[in-house]
């Protein structure tokens, strides 16, 4: 009878002491955690309505939380699109601004093509009239290799410009001595003779030059705009490590498992995650930087001697000059290459006066009518565009270096810097301690909120660097005046091409390095399923432990 | 005897100090044939003797520039050679000096006057010029034409760009006149007459487009004149130039020195006229402290009244006459076809010179 009173009240200890446990949990509401957690669309049944306790939780303090498992997963997720929503809001900007300006450029260029060969068209068929349009696809070639150039490159401007003037020359040699007939290799020995007697005065050599320098300022410009664009595009795409990942979580999220739905990250914790989480972007800045300074450089250029515009617009004016030197300079320029190839052979009494015929069919006059310059359909001047595009590559330095911080002052991500003592530091309420680390991969290595492994550079990365840095050389070397050659734009292509094989070539490695992060995930889910086990035990465990503590009092007594 | 020596030793540290802190030794760009090529020897910038500190800079910028710098002083300095040939001073050069034109500057001359306006002017003709050469990469064609284009014609060739070749010459020229001297305000005032005679002579060159002389097209741009007539211009200005003193003045950097009219009754001088306020030494004798040549045995024309006659040259001392004999192609006649053949005849010509 005795031994069952003491049974009896063991049972009334136990029962006592599960009591106890049951009450806890109430101590403290989760209803506005819930709420937030419900509002962005998740479902409220991952959501307890008081704090349980924490061991269950990857990520976030394993203290008493107001999140369940599944709600630090959906949390994880969230926070990794968070991220990625706004740097991805931050790159489209500035995508959209080069996308625009190399639209316009695009557009103007090819239009300020179309419009001076018009006008050349337009002049000459008033001053040369006839002569001019039995010999136009001459200058139609000129113009089409002038924008092949453009569009295409894989043209040797100045061969191109040479081989014009000698057709040219070919032509008004027959014109003014229409009386003989000249044979192919009387014609090349013309050519031979007139390199040094200069026909067309110094037209060519001048005209040359500024072609050459204009076009290849202008195409280069063009082209760093494009590339500009493109690299931003790629860049845009942020993938976060799960290092980066966890860090977000912890950064975002994980102040309402403790209840702390409005206090935002401090400024420099939020700057520690973005320096770690964009290092290889960080890497970019200085080829970057290097980029915009050349951009910048040869924007100079498009506005002062290598101005496109300032070289196509009075070009008809430019070639009717050299014409008219060879017309006034053709006797002296026919009696010399005379003396040096020997005497032509004339033509047949018909022919001459079939020529005399078409001479004065040729003959006319009329008045010219000055013409406003005609406005391109992007409405505006080179001055103006180049102006323009100065303003928005400047702002656009140092854009990968200050990405971080731009992302840390979007009110969604962090606290303002004014909010130093009291905001979310990680663990709590409080103020941040740690310094903040450098910007780029190689500094990332103390960084004290995101592990990032600084031996793995990203190879997107890489490659956009090699992008900017063969862009930056022909901006320095169409700045200086100097063709640049194009054909390493195959190269370039093959090398992309490559680029994508070494896409699938690190294909494996990545997956290598996914399988050991899943591997490691495994472990650690293993891990806390051990953990777990123990933790739903625990409620027996401290009546037994109850038991046996009463045993051994009363052996004692 | 040591006390003799040492005062004479301070004696030349002065003088040279003197001469060496306001000429502008720069002009001896002028004389080196190796600075035509600066563009291959960048270093050679330190070697410019009297280069101040922001010209050194200037030079180092704009190595590909500085070619035409020294073209320009070249042609100020043949210019003045010319403009001033039947004179008693005829802007002589020394070959073996810094001061390329000895102590005859140092003073606050009208002489001095024309050489800094035509220097400057000078190195802004030539720097123009060689924009429109279309070689550099610097500076081209002025592409903002100055007004519409007229009734009949259009925008054509290349309208040098005057503004950039004075903004060259008044950067480089004006660059070691930043003194609160009067000299330094005289220096600059001169300077900018020479750049300013540049662009009062642009002038639009025209052309004719079209089959055997006619002009359905015509097309005009903007051209410098002949750098004669800057010189003819500037001599002018030579001639009528203005005497100024100079007055002292307490500003919060210290004393400045400004200049003033002499005469109030004259019309003041404008930023188009040459000014200067000390007077010009004697040149007629030899003088190595004025640095006076003097005019004997120079040629002078014994038909003329003006200052080029042997009166005026000779300052009175009278000439000597002897003869020289020449040969000259005559009788050239033309032979079909096609060669020219001439005699060779000896002419005997007087020549004047003054004792």
């Amino acid at each position: 009878m005795a031994r069952l009173g003491l049974l009896a009240l063991l049972c009334t200890l136990a029962a006592l002491s599960a009591s106890l446990l049951a009450a806890e949990p109430k101590s403290k509401s989760c209803s506005e955690v819930r709420r937030l957690y419900v509002s962005k669309g998740f479902n409220k049944n991952d959501a307890p309505l008081y704090e349980i306790n924490g061991d269950h939780l990857k990520i976030c303090s394993q203290d008493y939380t107001c999140c369940s498992q599944e709600m630090e997963e959906k949390y994880s997720l969230q926070s990794k699109d968070d991220f990625q929503t706004v740097v991805s809001e931050q790159c489209n900007h500035l995508q959209a601004i080069f996308a625009s300006r190399y639209k316009k450029f695009d557009e103007f260029f090819k239009e300020l093509l179309e419009n001076a060969e018009k006008s050349l068209n337009d002049m000459f068929v008033k001053t040369y009239g006839h002569l001019y349009m039995q010999n136009s696809e001459l200058f139609k070639d000129l113009f089409v290799e002038l924008k092949r150039y453009y569009v295409a490159g894989n043209v040797n401007l100045e061969e191109m410009l040479n081989d014009f003037w000698a057709r040219l020359l070919e032509r008004m040699f027959r014109l003014v001595n229409s009386q003989y007939h000249f044979t192919d290799e009387y014609l090349e020995c013309v050519s031979k003779y007139t390199e040094q007697l200069k026909p067309f005065g110094d037209v060519p050599r001048k005209l040359k030059l500024q072609v050459t320098r204009a076009f290849v300022a202008a195409r280069t410009f063009a082209q760093g705009l494009a590339v500009a664009r493109d690299v931003v595009n790629r860049v845009s795409v942020v993938n976060p490590t799960a290092q980066c990942t966890q860090a977000l979580l912890k950064m975002i999220y994980c102040s309402h498992c403790r209840g702390l739905v409005t206090v935002k990250p401090c400024y420099n914790y939020c700057s520690n995650i973005m320096r770690g989480c964009l290092a290889n972007q960080g890497d970019l800045d200085l080829e970057w930087n290097n980029f915009i300074d050349a951009m910048l450089m040869v924007a100079e250029r498009l506005e002062g001697p290598f101005n496109i515009e300032s070289v196509m617009d009075p070009i008809d004016v430019k070639i009717s000059d050299a014409i008219m030197n060879m017309q006034d300079n053709s006797v002296q320029v026919s009696q010399k290459v005379f003396q040096g190839c020997g005497p032509p052979k004339p033509l047949p009494a018909g022919r001459i006066s079939r020529s005399i015929s078409e001479s004065a069919f040729s003959a006319r006059f009329r008045p010219y009518h000055p013409e406003q310059r005609p406005t391109t359909a992007a409405g505006t001047s080179l001055d103006r565009l180049v102006t323009d595009v100065k303003e928005k590559l400047k702002q656009a330095k140092k854009f990968w270096s200050s990405l971080p911080s731009t992302v840390c002052n979007d009110e969604r991500m962090a606290a303002g810097n004014e909010n130093e003592d009291d905001c979310w530091n990680g663990k709590s309420k409080s103020r941040y301690l740690f310094a903040v680390t450098g910007n780029g991969l190689a500094n990332q290595g103390n960084n004290p909120e995101v592990q990032v492994d600084t031996s793995k550079p990203d190879i997107l990365i890489l490659r956009q660097i090699m992008a900017l840095r063969v862009m930056t050389s022909k901006m320095k070397n169409a700045y200086n005046g100097n063709d640049v050659d194009f054909f390493d734009i195959s190269d370039e292509s093959s090398g992309e091409g490559s680029g994508s094989g070494c896409e699938y070539q690190q294909c494996p490695s990545e997956f290598e390095y996914n399988a050991t992060d899943h591997s490691g995930k495994s472990a650690n889910e293993k891990a806390d399923s051990a953990g777990g086990a123990p933790a739903e035990a625990k409620p027996y465990l401290l009546a037994a432990l109850c038991i046996l503590f009463l045993a051994v009092q009363g052996e004692w007594r | 005897m040591e006390p003799h020596l040492l005062g004479l030793l301070l004696g030349l540290l002065l003088s040279g100090t003197r001469v060496l802190a306001g000429y502008p030794i720069w002009w001896s760009l002028a004389l080196g044939q190796q600075y035509t090529s600066l563009a291959s020897q960048p270093l050679l910038c330190g070697s410019i003797p009297g280069l101040v500190p922001k010209q050194l800079r200037f030079c180092r910028n704009y190595i590909e520039i500085m070619p035409s710098v020294a073209e320009g002083v070249k042609l100020g300095i043949q210019e003045c050679q010319h403009q001033f040939r039947g004179r008693r001073w005829n802007c002589t050069t020394i070959d073996d000096s810094l001061a390329i034109f000895g102590p005859v500057l140092d003073k606050a001359t009208r002489e001095s006057a024309f050489v800094h306006a035509i220097a400057s002017a000078g190195v802004a003709f030539a720097v123009t010029r060689s924009c429109a050469e279309g070689t550099s990469t610097i500076c081209g064609c002025d592409s903002h034409h100055k007004g519409p284009p007229g009734e009949g014609w259009k925008w054509g060739g290349c309208s040098e760009d005057a503004d950039f070749g004075v903004l060259v010459s008044r950067e480089f020229a004006d660059a070691r006149e930043n003194r609160p001297d009067a000299r330094s305000a005289m220096n600059k005032h001169n300077n900018e007459a020479g750049r300013t005679t540049i662009l009062d002579h642009m002038h639009l060159k025209c052309k004719c487009h079209g089959l055997s002389g006619s002009c359905e097209v015509k097309t005009c741009w903007w051209a410098q004149p002949d750098f004669r007539a800057i010189g003819d211009f500037l001599k002018d200005k030579y001639d009528s130039a203005s005497e100024m003193v100079v007055e002292k003045h307490r500003e919060s950097r210290g004393w400045v020195e400004t200049l003033r009219a002499k005469y109030a009754l004259f019309k003041p001088p404008t930023e188009r006229d040459l000014v200067y306020y000390e007077n010009s030494p004697n040149f007629c004798e030899p003088n190595p402290e004025t640095g006076s040549f003097g005019t004997r045995d120079r040629t002078c024309n014994v038909t003329s009244h003006g200052i080029d006659g042997c009166d005026l040259l000779c300052c009175g001392r009278g000439h000597n006459t002897r003869t020289e004999k020449r040969k000259e192609k005559c009788h050239c006649v033309f032979h079909w076809c096609c060669y020219v053949s001439c005699q060779e005849c000896i002419r005997i010509y007087d020549v004047h010179t003054c004792k």
